[in-house]
């Protein structure tokens, strides 16, 4: 009798104690704004980031702020590429996307006569103008200083709001190329780039000249700042303009958010003569949850203008050969149905070391096409190597694509001729 | 060693969790306890652990040796026929091992190249459980000294409401926490066979609510604009078949008596239907299936108080959607990620003095192979690879002679971030086979 009534307080203690604890566990405290004590692994700080740093306040006394190429107002901006100023007075624009781009330049109150403006990352076919803001007036023509990527300019802070516009006069065809896992491959991906040279010779000679490479994430292996620095350098050689997105071993560090402090940013879109371009961050096994709220407006086009849609993330949405690489799979779900319906051309990814595609994902608007190419350089395990990448053909009319692949074998091995699910190019 | 072992038991009791190590090698090395008996015994009539759950009537006295075993391979005490928990445990943790360091080795051969079919994450998932769950065990058996479990152990309490915790939520967001009303009315083929009608009905408790962290779609008051509103219906039917094998399966003569086992088929269906809505028009739905027809599993009771069960199927996805007011629209199904759970559970009896309420605990390891509702473990750059980690204690409370029993468990998904869960439910008896001649597997169905 005693034991018993000894054994149900005790008991009740003990459930007491469970649900103390259990409470304590459960969410509490005082809500803060989103990343406002980032973590970096998180998509949405990553969003925060590559917003904050597409503009940028210089010490010159102007704030410049990256604009989709058709915005007229400065008031907003568009994390459509990375600002830094590297001197006083000197600041870098990294633009994200290709083809053409805008950068709007606000004085502020007593600003000093100039700013020293680089732009990087810029296709030299582009035809770079700044002009005035209140009436277009032509300020200066930035001219390509022969195949590089750079473009300078001393942007004068006397004649009120600027824009800066690159435009691409877009040819009838073009290719581009995309290829994803770099990581500890970075000699391997060296020699993709040298290939791109000759990628690049060789379609100015077919009149489809190579307008950009899609870079599909995992550009490091252990997401340090100094393997960001060294691909960028790296970056710097590549003949043609990169886009790029960040993969799982990109990001997978609380802080600093090294990929966006190097790259910009990781979820964006842009048009490129006639092909709507999305490039959504998927590094995490997960999109950001406001990107997923503004997925249809990152891949809505006008068909009439833009018949292709291409989209690029680093992890496969299929489970296919990936096993499912996404943790949030309700996202990986809706991004294939929202990319089904809006009829999306193809889904390129990395993550997986190989060429692999699967030409019909089942979706419920139909098949969608994705193609994994994370054949830039990682390890590949003791099979057959395979180092290479896609080329995309595109012509605008009639509106047509089609995926080859292009090998890069390693040294001291010829090409291989083993079956691979699209075409092999013709040697460029 | 013996009287470490049990100086440990007694001085620990359940602190000793936190030494789990040392508690291994203990468990798994220590040899007799004076008194015990070596060797299997022959089969008597069934132990008070092989009533049904549904009598809720005092058990038979144990017929079974209630003494303190002695040697490693010795008997459980009250074991009837013999169950030989150190060595059964020892070659868990050593298949847990195998098990773990063979799914490692897929996913370094293949790396992310795994694929949907490939079974490495259920291999690591369950190799972790078993080894975790051996060491678990081996703790607890420190101090119950395996003695056979209480006929009115935990299980699935045939009605019960659950709660998960959301996460924090940030200004302008709200993430609710996930109610759902979920249910498991058994019923007993024959005593040792029975199904189980698993499911249950729920959602997000709320709309869920994300905002846009870009600063310039910020409001006019400087806080994020609202992003989407979700709004979350889960549906979740599953029919779990187990029989159990005789035990033991080999002659008594060539049996090594490391435990009961059942084998199990637990065909399943998840429905998951998220509202997303941008405005009052663009509303949309998405519905996802995962339908799970062909999993099959296992139980191994390693003594009368702890069990492995484990699970593993190929998975199938079906997806459809809707936009505002349109048609939905199905898309064809596709071969999704390799399913598998793997369980371990240790019944803690608190209470089970006859005439009294009887109060039965259980601690209950898990790991779940899917990412189905967006939870995972992800380590360093090892990202979207693995499902969630359950931890979760249920005790269960029964007045003397009362036919219904109350059961209330709180728990901790890790994966993505922790979830505390909290659930109440109420236990009834089951149906089918009557109590008298049914007799399930001692070391139980569940």
């Amino acid at each position: 009798m005693n034991m018993s009534r000894h054994t149900c307080p005790s008991i009740n203690a003990r459930l007491g104690l469970a649900l103390a604890l259990a409470l304590a566990l459960a969410p509490g405290g005082c809500a803060q704004p989103v990343c406002a004590q980032p973590d970096y692994r998180d998509p949405d700080c990553r969003v925060l980031e590559e917003n904050e740093r597409a503009r940028l306040r210089s010490s010159a006394g102007a704030e410049l702020r990256m604009q989709a190429p058709d915005a007229d107002a400065t008031s907003s901006w568009d994390a459509l590429g990375l600002l830094r100023e590297e001197r006083p007075g000197e600041v870098t624009a990294r633009v994200a996307a290709l083809g053409d781009f805008a950068l709007s330049i606000e004085p502020a109150e007593q600003p000093a006569d100039a700013l020293e403006l680089t732009l990087t990352n810029v296709d030299p076919r582009l035809v770079v103008e700044l002009t005035r803001a209140d009436d277009d007036a032509l300020i200066a023509v930035l001219p390509a200083d022969g195949p590089s990527l750079r473009r300078h300019a001393r942007v004068p802070l006397t004649e009120g709001a600027l824009w800066l516009r690159g435009a691409l006069a877009c040819p009838d065809r073009f290719r581009l190329v995309a290829v994803g896992d770099v990581q500890d491959g970075v000699r391997h991906f060296e020699r993709i780039l040298d290939h791109l040279e000759l990628e690049r010779a060789a379609a100015e000679e077919a009149g489809e000249p190579l307008l950009g490479l899609l870079l599909l994430g995992d550009l490091t292996d252990r997401a340090r700042d100094d393997e960001f620095r060294a691909l960028r350098e790296l970056l710097a050689r590549a003949p043609v303009p990169v886009a790029a997105t960040p993969g799982n071993h990109d990001i997978f560090r609380a802080f600093p958010p090294s990929y966006n402090e190097i790259f910009g940013p990781g979820s964006y879109s842009f048009e490129l003569c006639g092909a709507r371009v999305a490039m959504l961050d998927s590094g995490s096994g997960m999109i950001a949850d406001s990107v997923e709220a503004r997925l249809d407006e990152l891949i809505a086009r006008d068909r009439e203008r833009a018949p292709f849609l291409l989209v690029g993330t680093h992890i496969p949405a299929h489970a296919g050969l990936t096993g499912n690489g996404w943790t949030r799979e309700d996202q990986a779900e809706r991004l294939l149905t929202a990319l089904a319906e809006a009829k999306v051309d193809i889904l390129l990814t990395g993550h997986v070391h190989a060429l692999r595609e699967y030409p019909a994902v089942p979706t419920p608007y139909g098949p969608v096409r994705e193609l994994i190419a994370g054949t830039a350089g990682a390890a590949q395990g003791s099979g057959q190597l395979d180092f290479g990448y896609v080329r995309l053909s595109l012509a605008r009319a009639p509106a047509s694509m089609e995926a080859c692949y292009v090998e890069v074998p390693p040294p001291g091995e010829r090409e291989t001729s083993s079956d691979r699910p699209i075409p092999s190019c013709a040697a460029p | 060693m013996s009287a470490a072992a049990r100086t440990a038991s007694r001085v620990l009791g359940s602190r000793a969790l936190a030494l789990v190590p040392l508690s291994i090698a203990l468990a798994l090395t220590s040899p007799q306890v004076a008194g015990a008996r070596e060797g299997p015994r022959t089969p008597e009539p069934a132990t008070a652990a092989s009533e049904p759950e549904t009598t809720a009537q005092e058990p038979p006295p144990r017929r079974g040796d209630p003494r303190p075993r002695r040697g490693f391979a010795a008997c459980n005490p009250g074991s009837d026929p013999c169950t030989r928990s150190r060595p059964a445990r020892l070659l868990l943790a050593l298949t847990g091992v195998v098990l773990s360091g063979a799914g490692t080795a897929i996913f370094l051969t293949l790396g992310d190249s795994v694929g949907a079919g490939d079974p490495g994450g259920v291999m690591v998932g369950a190799g972790f459980t078993a080894l975790t769950g051996a060491a678990i065990g081996s703790i607890f058996a420190l101090v119950d000294h395996d003695l056979p479990t209480d006929f009115d152990r935990v299980r699935p309490a045939p009605l019960e409401l659950g709660y998960g915790f959301g996460p924090r939520p940030a200004v302008g967001e709200r993430r609710p926490g996930t109610l759902r009303m979920r249910f498991a009315p058994t019923y007993w083929i024959t005593p040792g066979a029975r199904v189980r009608l698993l499911g249950h009905v729920g959602g997000l408790a709320g709309e869920a609510v994300d905002v846009d962290p870009r600063p310039q779609a910020a409001e006019p008051s400087g806080e994020f604009a609202t992003a989407q509103r979700e709004r979350r219906l889960d549906v979740g039917v599953a029919l779990d078949t187990a029989v159990a094998l005789p035990y033991p399966v080999l002659p008594a003569t060539r049996s090594a008596f490391l435990g009961r086992a059942e084998l199990r088929w637990k065909p399943e269906a998840q429905i998951r239907r998220h509202t997303y809505n941008h405005g009052a028009a663009n509303e949309e739905l998405q519905e996802r299936v995962m339908f799970l027809p062909l999993t099959v599993g296992a139980r191994w009771s390693v003594s009368s108080r702890q069990r492995l069960t484990v699970y593993a199927g190929p998975r199938f996805d079906f997806s459809a959607h809707r936009r505002a007011d349109g048609p939905m629209r199905r898309g064809a199904p596709s071969i999704g990620p390799f399913y598998g759970e793997a369980w371990y559970e240790v019944d803690v009896p608190l209470a089970t003095r006859a005439g009294r309420t009887r109060v039965n605990s259980q601690l209950a390891l898990g790991y779940v192979h899917s990412r189905f509702d967006g939870r995972g473990i992800n380590v360093d750059a090892v990202i979207g690879f693995m499902g969630p980690v359950h931890l979760r204690w249920v005790t269960r409370v029964r007045p003397p002679g009362a036919r219904f029993a109350a059961q209330a468990g709180a728990g901790l998904i890790l994966g993505d971030g922790a979830t505390v869960t909290l659930s109440v439910g109420v236990v009834m008896p089951d149906a089918g086979a009557a109590p008298a001649r049914r007799r399930p597997s001692s070391e139980g169905s569940r």
